[in-house]
């Protein structure tokens, strides 16, 4: 038995995320498999993966106090020690992943190393953050790019169930931990409205506390019958009670979440709304058969660190006519064309293969399309070690991605 | 018969497997009449490693190593400034940066890169096959095809080797046998396939030598010297000393555990060339270097077991067929196999040492076999060596057999060999150095 540890320190979505790389790691028996977490998530890590030793460790604990995070840290180390870890997946850029890598070799660690204090970026990290340098032609989904810290990593179609209505009626999560990621109350209201008619179910408003007054702003821009379906949750459920909801829905309509995410990992089907920083390629919900506006106003994907110059604008296209009319008359990805051409927005369904998930454009134009395809293919026949299909559409893309480094250096 | 000589400048790489390729290759190029000039790139690799060991911000250590490894690149390029050579040789992984590749393209100086690496495990040639003047790989289609794609149209399958003056049949001590032999050796890195088949043999008298191996399984009791690298000189004991060599090929999978490729590894012709017994699987490519009744091989774990159970009862087998796997090496699969067939073809192909004049490739020198005055290049009338006095021909004729060059050598070869000798000089290297040193001033030659 040898034990392996995956560090994930980062939020709630990209906990789920991070679940090609967990279970690619359990296929095998002979290995014990251990997660460090945020405190704040070792309940929904165990949710997630049963089988899974979860340790907590207090990094987003604003709170904590300075004894309190040394002992912590202390005794987890001890743990760490006497399982006798073999073999570390390092998940995330932060000063505390690079502390935790120190314990480790930097041959024992896949991803962020410590070497003699150096912050080493593996050479997998290296070439996703030179991918991420322009976003655009970023075709990596973060459950693969996580999943392939794995050599054999576990084939995409074993990651999520397919989506498939439960009936159990609408999901709507009121809002993402950014705020420009979120849609403005009103233009969700005309969403709900349009998608309301889909199901005759409940519709559950979904969040924290911090949403409550959305909910609260939202419930008098519905019509009347559209209220007495409304069941506002936000602030009421713990990690058991959301799962429990999302699991039976018919429909999550959702910003980038955490929630999202889990109706993916629990083959709910989501209906996402992906403008200012959110990317749809980069972390849409992973599986078959979701769908996903996602904003292509010139300026999208943005970065949350910069302030918005055009009043978040790429917001309102959610509310055109052409989405509402879509959303109202057919949410299937092999629906018929759009009566109205969209502007500022493209559909898109996701789908699997054997290199991970990709997005289909249904309706409307994607950018760059070309430039994201031929780095999808040189990921493709890199990380599977497999001949290339398209070589020639390779060939670009490989000179941006390889560097003298990985030519000269590299170990095969 | 004729031959040309050329100056090539082989580039090795700073580290791993492709290191002693790279060396084998000089020394066979060396053999041949060539003169060489080796880029000893892992001389740099301490610095390059010490980056790594900073403390400092990753973005900054990785402009630092990209910078570092176009410094390197830079050296090379002076060194082909100043040995002016007719090929830059690199192997793979070899530090030409594809800046430096485009430098040496547009001074015309011919590059070839010899690719000792699977296509599918080490993708970095989709970014610098093209920039290559040839390229060398140890695998056939699909590959060529994907090259020509991408406008490498100069690809050529060369196959590995041996250098059968290193790998050679060698009587070991009883002190040696002891502690190389058993009756089953493999000698390589722990790749996954090779880390399942071989818990089938746990029972065996079985020894495993080599890196990559995890310390703690299974095979922890056949470990030697667990993690060390083992020196080519060492790894020869090692093929003597056995009587079953087991050469897996290796696979980053571990299913299926005979991993079905196409190219064949090193140590196969390394083990041949040794004399020593081998248990090879089969490949795709096997079939065209080796006879099956020069290496045993098997294609299932099955078969390699029934083929131990016999190998072990029929010493006299063993011995007929590494005898014959010694003679295919020797007449077929040596580094000089190798490189005359890389130079023809970049001479067919590139017109590679056109613009020299053929000189014959045996006899005392250029001059005695020349009809006449008028059959000579001005270069040839112009060599210092050929107006030497008998007595002072007859020592640099000395010198040259010292330096393994043949006697029709250019002068400046012999210079340049001169400079390449460890230590103090001789009497006769100093005045050829000092004579050399005059003409660059007075006749104003390189």
């Amino acid at each position: 038995m040898s034990a392996h540890l995956v560090i994930q320190l980062a939020r709630f979505g990209d906990l789920i995320q991070t679940k090609r790389l967990v279970r690619g790691l359990q296929t095998d028996p002979n290995r014990e498999v251990h997660l460090v977490v945020d405190t704040g998530l070792v309940q929904l890590a165990m949710l997630l993966y049963p089988g899974v030793i979860v340790h907590g460790l207090p990094v987003h604990a604003s709170r904590a106090e300075p004894d309190s995070i040394v002992r912590a840290c202390a005794t987890l180390v001890a743990a760490w020690k006497a399982a006798d870890v073999t073999r570390v997946y390092n998940l995330n850029l932060s000063a505390y992943n690079h502390a935790l890598a120190g314990l480790f070799a930097p041959e024992q660690v896949a991803g962020y190393q410590w070497n003699q204090g150096q912050l080493v970026r593996g050479r997998w990290p290296e070439m996703v953050f030179r991918l991420s340098t322009h976003r655009l032609t970023n075709p990596l989904n973060l459950m693969d790019y996580w999943g392939f810290f794995l050599d054999l990593p576990l084939p995409p179609s074993l990651v999520n169930p397919p989506a498939v209505a439960k009936g159990g009626g609408l999901g709507v999560v009121l809002a993402g931990r950014h705020a420009r990621r979120t849609l403005p109350v009103p233009i969700l209201a005309r969403i709900i409205q349009a998608t309301a008619a889909r199901s005759t179910g409940r519709i559950h408003l979904l969040g924290t506390m911090a949403e409550r007054g959305a909910a609260r702003a939202l419930r008098p821009l519905l019509p009347a019958a559209i209220q007495g379906r409304l069941n506002d949750l936000t602030g009421r459920t713990d990690w058991n009670g959301l799962a429990e909801v999302v699991q039976d829905l018919d429909l999550l309509l959702t910003p980038d979440t955490g929630t999202m995410h889990l109706a993916a990992h629990l083959g709910t089907p989501v209906m996402a709304f992906f403008l200012s920083s959110a990317w749809a390629f980069e972390t849409g919900p992973y599986g078959e058969g979701h769908l996903i506006w996602q904003s292509v106003e010139p300026c999208v994907p943005c970065l949350e660190a910069v302030s918005c110059s055009r009043a978040v604008a790429c917001a309102t296209s959610f509310a055109h006519k052409a989405v509402l009319v879509r959303l109202a008359r057919e949410t299937l990805p092999n629906g018929p064309a759009l009566p109205v051409p969209l502007e500022g927005l493209c559909l898109l369904g996701t789908h699997l293969d054997d290199f991970g998930q990709d997005l289909r454009p249904l309706a409307g134009e994607l950018p760059e399309r070309d430039a994201r395809l031929a780095h999808r293919e040189l990921l493709r026949s890199h990380r599977l070690r497999t001949t290339p299909r398209r070589v020639r559409l390779e060939q670009a893309a490989a000179t941006a991605l390889y560097h003298e480094t990985d030519w000269m250096i590299d170990m095969p | 018969m004729t031959a040309t000589p050329l100056r090539i400048l082989t580039v090795l790489p700073l580290y791993g497997g492709s290191l002693p390729i790279g060396r084998y290759c000089t020394r066979a190029l060396r053999s041949l009449g060539h003169t060489v000039e080796c880029f000893e790139a892992p001389e740099f690799h301490g610095a390059f490693r010490a980056l790594k060991e900073q403390r400092i911000a990753a973005d900054r250590m990785v402009a630092l190593e990209n910078s570092f490894l176009q410094l390197v690149a830079q050296t090379i390029l002076a060194k082909v400034e100043h040995f002016e050579p007719d090929l830059v040789l690199a192997l793979a992984q070899a530090p030409l940066s594809r800046q430096a590749l485009q430098r040496l393209r547009r001074d015309k100086v011919t590059t070839a890169m010899w690719f000792v690496e699977d296509y599918q495990v080490f993708p970095y040639w989709k970014a610098f096959a093209r920039l290559y003047d040839a390229f060398a790989v140890i695998q056939k289609e699909p590959f060529f095809g994907l090259l020509e794609e991408l406008d490498q149209r100069n690809a050529i399958y060369l196959p590995l080797a041996a250098d059968p003056d290193i790998h050679c049949p060698r009587k070991l001590s009883a002190v040696e046998q002891r502690r190389y032999g058993s009756d089953l050796s493999f000698l390589g890195a722990g790749y996954p396939n090779r880390l399942a088949a071989f818990r089938q043999f746990l029972s065996q008298d079985f020894k495993i030598w080599g890196n990559d191996w995890p310390s703690h399984g299974p095979l922890t009791p056949l470990l030697q010297r667990p993690g060390e690298r083992i020196s080519p000189e060492e790894a020869v004991k090692v093929f003597n000393a056995a009587k079953i060599n087991l050469n897996l090929h290796s696979s980053v999978k571990a299913e299926p555990l005979i991993p079905d490729g196409d190219f064949v590894n090193p140590r196969t012709f390394e083990l041949a060339s040794c004399k020593a017994f081998q248990l090879v699987d089969r490949r795709g490519l096997l079939a065209d270097l080796f006879m099956d009744d020069e290496v045993a091989v098997f294609e299932d774990m099955e078969g390699l077991h029934d083929a131990i159970r016999h190998y072990l009862a029929h010493p006299e087998e063993r011995q007929a067929m590494s005898r014959r796997a010694r003679e295919r090496v020797l007449h077929e699969h040596t580094y000089q196999h190798r490189m005359t067939t890389l130079l023809t073809f970049l001479r067919e192909r590139l017109g590679l040492g056109q613009e020299q004049k053929q000189i014959p490739a045996q006899g005392p020198s250029a001059l005695a076999n020349a009809q006449g005055p008028g059959d000579l290049d001005p270069d040839q009338r112009q060599s210092p060596l050929d107006e030497l006095s008998p007595d002072l021909r007859a020592q640099v004729d000395g010198l040259l057999r010292d330096l393994n060059l043949r006697p029709s050598v250019g002068f400046d070869d012999l210079i340049w060999a001169i400079r390449q000798r460890q230590g103090t000089l001789s009497e006769l290297e100093t005045a050829l150095l000092f004579l050399d040193a005059w003409r660059k001033q007075y006749l104003g030659e390189r």
